[in-house]
């Protein structure tokens, strides 16, 4: 018998022996299976700043799981070989939920991140991984494109502290061309996100000809500062032309740059550049006096001048967790 | 009664005998998955050097 996944907005009608667009959930015997459930394929120590998460514990490291598996399915995914492989082709390690928090403290990792693929289809596996992690009091985060149903959505921001959000375009065409997806569910879900009281930070990877134009970046930008708030960071991330995506070229700084301008005019007050080093493009600066507060080259902190979550000089209250 | 209230009565009742038949030809709705137990690709011991080392991977 065939089963319906609600978990995201495809709604996979799974028949028996397949799974869904994800590749993880299956249906077996009429019943929905979560096949990588306790089995990550990759399993490091990041830093945290690689995230991208720059306003969440800067200078530690983060115990960082993925599975396979993904429900989108974008042209120029940076980690394809296990976003969009099947679980049979790809070897993992056996890690239950509950042996997270040891091995993130064996790591001396303050953090878990679900990170690489998409975590929200090994929802399960993160949902349990978030709530072993609260009781042994290590923080989660999560690097999500956010495509997921608010029921699902909701359950997992009470156990969740952060999360880096990609909008990866700020129209339906962009999300229906590019990633096989829609937009409207990826706002909904940062609305969610950051009304929970989980730190949000959005990632938006900027794409030669695709989404790099003023009229998708500054309607973007707006959007975050009216629904999400100004203290919102926004990371703009340089694209690299690979998978399905090798016939454009690599973002311009110029361009990269443009978008930045476009952002703070816009009132956003922590606005970043990432994949390329650009002067002051990782650096974060107080919102009250423009002091530099936070130094960074590439993910390492040359300078952390934030004390108790406040600027240290105008006593301003800066967004984020910072110990 | 007239005939067009016969019909939809006679239609009303029809429907209400097939709904649980239509409800079981739907397929089952589920948000959470049963958790998995067996991996169905190969596993592979941790190796506490590699998890040390930055990913390979974005994000």
């Amino acid at each position: 018998m065939d089963v319906q996944c609600e978990l995201c907005p495809k709604g996979c009608v799974i028949a028996p022996g397949q799974s869904g667009e994800c590749r993880i959930r299956v249906n077996r015997d009429g019943v929905l299976r979560a096949v990588t459930y306790g089995h990550p394929c990759s399993v490091h120590v990041d830093p945290v700043e690689k995230k991208p998460l720059f306003h969440f514990l800067p200078g530690t490291g983060i115990l960082s799981l993925a599975t396979v598996g993904c429900n989108l399915h974008c042209k120029n995914c940076q980690n394809w070989e296990i976003s969009q492989e099947n679980p049979e082709n790809a070897a993992a390690y056996r890690l239950p939920p509950e042996e997270i928090p040891a091995l993130a403290r064996r790591e001396r990792c303050p953090s878990v991140a679900y990170t690489y693929t998409e975590p929200l289809v090994y929802y399960e596996y993160t949902l349990e991984g978030c709530i072993a992690c609260r009781r042994e009091g290590i923080r989660s985060a999560l690097v999500t494109a956010g495509y997921i149903n608010r029921e699902p959505m909701e359950r997992l921001c009470r156990v969740v502290d952060a999360a880096n959000i990609d909008l990866k375009g700020f129209t339906e065409e962009f999300y229906r061309d590019v990633c096989g997806a829609t937009l409207q569910p990826v706002l909904d879900t940062l609305v969610l996100a950051k009304s929970m009281g989980v730190l949000v930070e959005v990632t938006n990877l900027v794409i030669p000809t695709l989404n790099d134009s003023e009229g998708q970046i500054r309607p973007l930008c707006r959007w975050i500062a009216r629904n999400l708030g100004r203290e919102t960071p926004l990371h703009f991330s340089r694209f690299h032309p690979q998978y399905r995506m090798r016939n454009l070229p690599p973002t311009p700084a110029a361009a990269l740059d443009r978008a930045r301008e476009v952002a703070l005019s816009e009132g956003l007050q922590f606005v970043y550049i990432g994949n390329i080093l650009r002067p002051d493009g990782e650096d974060t600066f107080c919102p009250g006096c423009r002091k530099p507060l936070v130094e960074r080259r590439g993910f390492q902190i040359l300078q952390n001048r934030i004390r108790e979550g406040r600027c240290p000089d105008c006593g301003a209250k800066i967004y984020g967790i910072w110990k | 009664m007239r005939r067009r209230a016969f019909l939809g009565s006679l239609l009303a009742a029809a429907a209400a005998l097939a709904l649980p038949l239509l409800r079981g030809l739907l397929p089952a709705r589920w948000t959470e998955a049963v958790r998995g137990r067996l991996y169905p690709g190969p596993v592979r011991d941790m190796d506490p050097a590699e998890v040390r080392r930055p990913g390979r991977w974005a994000g």
